[in-house]
């Protein structure tokens, strides 16, 4: 189906599965090997107005998008490694289809980290998490891929490598052209290397586990309240439903898990705190160094993601951005999306950082649809928004992934259309149908 | 419009009235340059407008008629980015200079373009909180041109840049029209947020902008360490970050530039002979603060350090950073005139580096004060020159180039606070192809088609190949 040019014939060419339930999928994949296999493809591609859909992991496969299907998926999952660790300079480059685990594994040797806590750390990939803008809890303290990014390597659709930035922590020769690829999905280049900024591993960590029943929400947000309003320094504030908590094999109520990473006094210090200052029925478990880090791995494997095979029950996934005050009303209204609707609600939000996400699972097609609408109009309502994180393509093509369109849409059709003029790269999968 | 024939005056006061309109010769004078004084040209009038509004009447009014212009805010800037080429009027932000809401709860802000860096952390200090971003100007620089420049400052090596602290803004575009982007995290489309941090005042004027704000840490401790050798001092530095910790700030400065300090406003009694000194500031939950101090302090004893003091109280602390954040004024006092540069090196890479400019000292026969931020690599280099001498205004810059080229070489970059601005145009080939130039004036098109918008900025002329390249295209 592929007539492979000359200059293709080294690349690794699969026959994938023709359908899958979540879309985003093409009769065949592209594994290139590097950086100048990935400019052939493009080149290929762009000649044969070809659509391509880049693929790291595919976690990501129910995230955009109403197309079934492209001509090919370029899989980076063959450009993968580390390319060069300063420990000294705290900066890492590594090839996009590196695991974050993989990488955190590296990095820890070194005594450093990728401050980022994405889902799926085993399967997804630090360019697909980049190129979806992920992040976790943790982000409250850390910040997210925008503030870690300091240097990529793309190559544009007609097969020219921009690099972008530099390895070095602060620069601002020239327009801050990183920006652009963190969070395009895929639709302006394929990111062939990527420099992150490090910090060190913490020397201490601990988690507290907090527990209010469903009556307590506003003990809840006084908590919060007088957390954020202390000196203490949380690396997160993450308020879970009670759903969610039962799955994770705590107390099903309101939960707010509370970590702090520092050195090992201000660790105790800041524990000390919480356990004065909360209401003392809350008061649960505090995690301290593997404990914690084994909690949290659990956590990051929560959401729906691509790689699931066809038969798991239908979920949708929605991510929630809005102000941080609103994040408990959030939490506690689409807690009770559920219940007329037969489906099942699980959510988790961050009270610091303002990010919140909302898993439906079970009822029928129209119930989570229904569950979904009224997600969004509860984030718009509160001047945010709400996208579809993970949802089957019948579902997507329902409700929208993306939602409304901004104003100021014509820029970002503006620089699509500069960069990818031909539309071959992911076309479709962004909002607006960018 | 009196005193002029020039009717765009006219025009231009009827949107912002003839008390905001400055077109008299000796009025423009003042606006010939920034902070940045080697070029300058005139422009054509000065606005001033008081609200988004009005900017975006400008705005349009001149996109209309094809006239260029610019933003300009306090006139900080360090590498030209709000001096006029010649005939462009400025649109002066200065009277844009609310604070519109404070949210604690939240941890927001949010302020007019012309809102002074400092005169927010001093708004909500009382509450407990402060504004991260300290560019050394921050008693006079606004918020807005912070934005343009995506300013940094001595505490961003723990806490970002601008760019990490900008969670919205409204945006009048080139042509007139009024945006916001931002508000809530990780708003759906291309990041233009974090496009518009940093472009330098050519992508849009800023007129509202929504930060974070941050609670002030607990606990603060300071610690000064004088060395004999400056490789001790780099490796210093190198051993603090490797040790695990992430100081607030890192800073040093070498013979030339503590000899300037000290004759400067604020001198703290270093003594002389020294050949670099190191100031870093560590903070946080207080219980943890003495752990990482005993670490520094123990790091530079390592590295032959000849003294190291912490600060031992606020008044001190704060004398030994008015010390230091007055470095480059004070250079006044030793040179005539000084040429500021503002390169950036991995920071394993500094002894050599250091011992570069040393030789392009050496050879050009200019002294140069060595200024900066250790902890994340930006070097301030002052070039001290006297522009009376006939040619030396002209050697401090090619110095400053030389010592931009050997950051370059080193894997780094040309600048990493001040701007490109008119001043570094050329040295963006240092670290840019002309693909990637090309990429990014492809962007500038998008939001900014004619050119309008403080024009020629940012970017080196086309290179003779790619004059050639269109050349041969027309025919």
């Amino acid at each position: 189906m592929i007539d492979k040019g000359t200059l293709l014939q080294q690349i690794t060419v699969e026959a994938a599965p023709a359908s899958h339930p979540l879309g985003n999928t093409a009769p065949c994949i592209f594994f290139p090997e590097g950086e100048q296999e990935i400019v052939e493809i493009l080149k290929y591609a762009r000649q044969n107005r070809m659509r391509l859909i880049p693929m790291g992991g595919g976690t990501k496969r129910g995230f955009g998008g109403v197309e079934e299907m492209a001509d090919a998926i370029l899989s980076l999952s063959r450009c993968s490694g580390i390319i060069e660790h300063s420990p000294g300079d705290m900066i890492v480059t590594v090839r996009p289809g590196t695991t974050v685990q993989e990488l955190q594994n590296c990095l820890a040797e070194y005594g450093q980290m990728l401050p980022l806590d994405p889902a799926w750390p085993a399967y997804a990939t630090v360019g697909g998490i980049v190129a979806a803008g992920d992040s976790g809890p943790k982000r409250l303290r850390y910040g997210s891929a925008r503030d870690h990014v300091i240097a990529m390597r793309v190559v544009y659709p007609d097969g020219t490598i921009i690099r972008t930035g530099a390895k070095v922590v602060k620069n601002v020769a020239g327009y801050d052209m990183n920006k652009l690829f963190i969070g395009s999905m895929g639709t302006l280049g394929i990111i062939s290397e990527l420099s992150f900024k490090l910090r060190p591993l913490p020397k201490a960590e601990r988690l507290l586990l907090l527990s209010f029943s469903e009556g307590e929400m506003d003990a809840i947000r006084g908590f919060i309240r007088s957390l954020q309003d202390s000196r203490l320094e949380p690396v997160s504030l993450e308020l879970i439903s009670p759903t969610l908590a039962g799955r994770l094999g705590e107390k099903p109520e309101y939960m707010l898990a509370i970590a702090f990473e520092d050195v090992e006094s201000a660790v105790r210090y800041q524990e000390a705190w919480v356990r004065s200052c909360a209401p003392e029925a809350s008061l649960g478990r505090t995690l301290i160094g593997r404990e914690a880090q084994m909690w949290w791995d659990a956590f990051a494997c929560i959401p729906p993601y691509g790689l699931e095979e066809n038969g798991v029950e239908t979920r949708i996934a929605m991510k929630i951005g809005s102000k941080n005050t609103d994040v408990p009303d959030i939490i506690a209204v689409c807690h009770h999306l559920g219940q007329d609707r037969g489906v099942t609600v699980e959510a988790h939000g961050g009270a610091g950082h303002g990010i919140s996400y909302i898993f439906f699972t079970g009822g029928t097609e129209e119930e989570l649809a229904s569950c979904a609408d009224a997600t969004r109009r509860l984030a718009q309502d509160r001047g945010g928004y709400a996208i579809v994180r993970h949802a089957p393509l019948s579902l997507r093509r329902r409700i929208g992934a993306w939602g409304e369109v901004p104003a100021h849409f014509p820029l970002l059709e503006g620089i699509k259309h500069t960069i990818d003029p031909d539309r071959i790269l992911n076309p479709g999968r962004f909002i607006g149908g960018i | 419009m009196k005193g002029t024939k020039d009717s765009l005056v006219g025009e231009l006061s009827a949107i912002v009235g003839s008390s905001a309109v400055l077109f008299q010769p000796e009025d423009l004078l003042a606006y010939e340059c920034d902070a940045y004084t080697i070029h300058r040209g005139m422009p054509r009038a000065v606005v001033f407008p008081k609200t988004t509004q009005e900017v975006a009447a400008v705005v349009k009014h001149l996109y209309g008629k094809r006239i260029p212009f610019l933003p300009r805010g306090a006139g900080t800037g360090l590498s030209g980015g709000a001096i006029p080429l010649g005939g462009e009027v400025i649109i002066s932000l200065v009277r844009m200079k609310k604070l519109l809401h404070v949210d604690v709860e939240n941890r927001i802000a949010v302020v007019q373009p012309g809102f002074v860096n400092l005169k927010l952390t001093h708004s909500i200090s009382d509450k407990g909180y402060y504004y991260a971003p300290d560019p050394s100007s921050q008693y006079a620089c606004t918020i807005g041109g912070n934005v343009a420049e995506n300013a940094g400052g001595a505490h961003c090596l723990k806490y970002g840049v601008t760019t990490n602290h900008v969670l919205g803004l409204e945006v009048v575009l080139p042509n007139g029209e009024v945006i916001e982007l931002g508000g809530a995290p990780d708003m759906p489309g291309y990041d233009l947020l974090g496009l518009m941090t940093g472009s330098e005042g050519t992508l849009g004027i800023v007129t509202k902008i929504m930060v974070r704000i941050l609670k002030n840490p607990e606990e603060k401790q300071t610690v000064l360490a004088y060395f004999d050798k400056v490789e001790d001092a780099s490796y210093a530095v190198s051993d603090i970050i490797a040790a695990g910790i992430v100081p607030a700030a890192l800073e040093m400065m070498d013979t030339v530039a503590i000899e300037g300090v000290e004759c400067g406003t604020y001198p703290v009694g270093h003594p002389p002979g020294l050949q670099a000194l190191l100031l870093i500031e560590v903070d946080g939950i207080a219980a943890g603060i003495n752990e990482q101090i005993t670490e520094i302090v123990g790091v530079c004893k390592r590295r032959n350090v000849m003294d190291v003091r912490v600060a031992e109280n606020e008044e001190e602390r704060g004398r030994w950073w008015a010390n230091r954040k007055t470095a480059f004024a004070a250079m006044g006092t030793i040179s005539p005139d000084y040429l500021v540069q503002d390169g950036v090196i991995p920071r394993s890479r500094l002894p050599e580096v250091l011992a570069s400019i040393r030789r392009i000292s050496e050879t050009s026969g200019l002294r140069i004060a060595n200024v900066f931020h250790a902890g994340d690599g930006n070097l301030h280099p002052l070039i001290l020159f006297d522009a009376r001498k006939p040619g030396e205004t002209d050697l401090a810059v090619e110095v400053g180039s030389a010592v931009l080229k050997v950051c370059a070489d080193v894997g780094g970059t040309i600048t990493g606070e001040h701007g490109v601005g008119i001043e570094k145009r050329e040295e963006m080939r240092y670290v840019c192809t002309d693909e990637e130039i090309e990429a990014q004036t492809r962007i500038r098109t998008v939001f900014n088609p004619h050119n309008l918008l403080n024009a020629d900025k940012l970017f080196p002329k086309p290179s003779r190949c790619a004059e050639i390249k269109i050349i041969q295209s027309d025919r």
